[in-house]
């Protein structure tokens, strides 16, 4: 069976997923389920944890997403519409858990979760830093940004997972750095 | 708006979009404002930060192998289980819509034979997003209308018994 490429970098992750999705569109099957289940597993769990899910739950939430795949992306039939579309099917899961667990769950609340990674992490502390940078910006910028660096989602896919025009999108990029520039100056303290 | 700039071309600039001219004004300006050539440098200097840090959270955050697997079979699993409960023998209801799917495009047309499916889905589901064997008659009933209403009669008919042999050979 296919693995993810070891290491690979960000383009080679892509057209993994991109192979994955083009096959299973194409020909829906236990076999290509699995593959691209295994192809997005690790973007559904950096979804939710980024977005302050406890590991088991990003793991239940991430399989409510794939059931949802696995029963509805037939509609889609083309390729570039999946990202998108993928990335509302995870907004609503995470919405609708929220609004069921009836509690706040502040958009990357991470310094625990991150402090309490297993070995294979290098800096324990890893990502703490873009987390104290995201507290301090408002709820949307905050979402905007997670989705622009973490996701990396280009700015037409954040505009059509939020129902934003581009340009909105563009200009709350370009104000939440500003905001950085002036609270953290170059960053590194 | 400072220093004649607008936030507007700020974006196009940052994005690599903004015309030539314009360009080499902006970066003319930027050349001799120690104002706005300290902004820039900061954007692109953030926006470096923000690749590098969103970059190790990622890491951090999505997992392994092993996890990823163990998913996966979970994930599978219960597509089984789900299959096994319906007491399907030969097809998913996923399956059974395509065959009713391929079975209409060369008539109806694709897209036309996306909306009405989309439109009987909407309407038949009893809960969640999920279509299944359950709603499966109520889903055809819908289908078979809307096929007959846009692509004739006879098309609503050949899908009512598509429906209905699809769903005998799944149970068989
Ligand atoms: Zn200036």
């Amino acid at each position: 069976m296919p693995s993810q490429p070891a290491a690979a970098g960000h383009d080679a992750l892509a057209l993994f997923e991109d192979e994955a999705v083009d096959r299973f569109l194409r020909e829906p099957s236990e076999e290509s389920y699995g593959q691209l289940f295994r192809a997005l597993a690790p973007r559904l769990l950096c979804y939710f944890r980024t977005r302050g899910c406890p590991t088991e739950l990003a793991e239940d939430l991430a399989q409510e997403v794939m059931w949802t795949v696995y029963q509805r992306s037939w509609m889609l039939r083309r390729l570039e519409r999946f990202r998108p579309w993928l990335y509302k099917v995870m907004r609503n899961v995470l919405l609708q858990h929220l609004r069921r667990s009836r509690r706040d769950v502040a958009t990357v609340a991470l310094g625990k979760e991150t402090a309490e990674l297993p070995a294979p992490v290098a800096d324990p502390l890893a990502g703490s830093q873009f987390s104290e940078w995201m507290a301090s910006l408002a709820p949307d910028e905050r979402e905007i940004l997670t989705l622009r660096y973490v996701d990396e989602l280009e700015y037409h896919e954040i505009a059509e997972v939020l129902g934003l025009p581009t340009g909105t999108v563009q200009w709350k990029i370009f104000n939440a750095k500003k905001k950085l520039i002036k609270r953290f100056g170059n960053g590194r303290g | 708006m400072r220093h004649g700039i607008d936030e507007q071309s700020w974006l196009a600039w940052l994005d690599g979009t903004l015309d030539a001219q314009a360009r080499s004004a902006l970066e003319a300006h930027l050349g001799i404002c120690a104002d706005c050539g300290w902004q820039s440098r900061q954007l692109e200097r953030w926006r470096e930060l923000l690749e590098t840090e969103a970059g190790r959270l990622r890491a951090a955050l999505c997992g392994g192998e092993e996890e990823w697997e163990r998913m996966a079979w979970r994930s599978l699993h219960r597509l089984r289980e789900a299959a096994a409960r319906q007491g399907l023998g030969r097809w998913t209801v996923l399956e059974a819509l395509s065959i009713l799917r391929l079975l209409m495009e060369p008539i109806c047309g694709q897209g036309t034979v996306r909306a009405v499916v989309e439109r009987a889905l909407e309407r038949s589901r009893a809960a969640g997003p999920a279509l299944t064997w359950g709603d499966w008659g109520r889903f055809v009933g819908h289908l078979s209308d809307a096929a007959a209403s846009v692509c004739g009669s006879a098309v609503g008919r050949l899908v009512a018994l598509a429906g209905l042999c699809l769903a005998e050979e799944a149970v068989a």
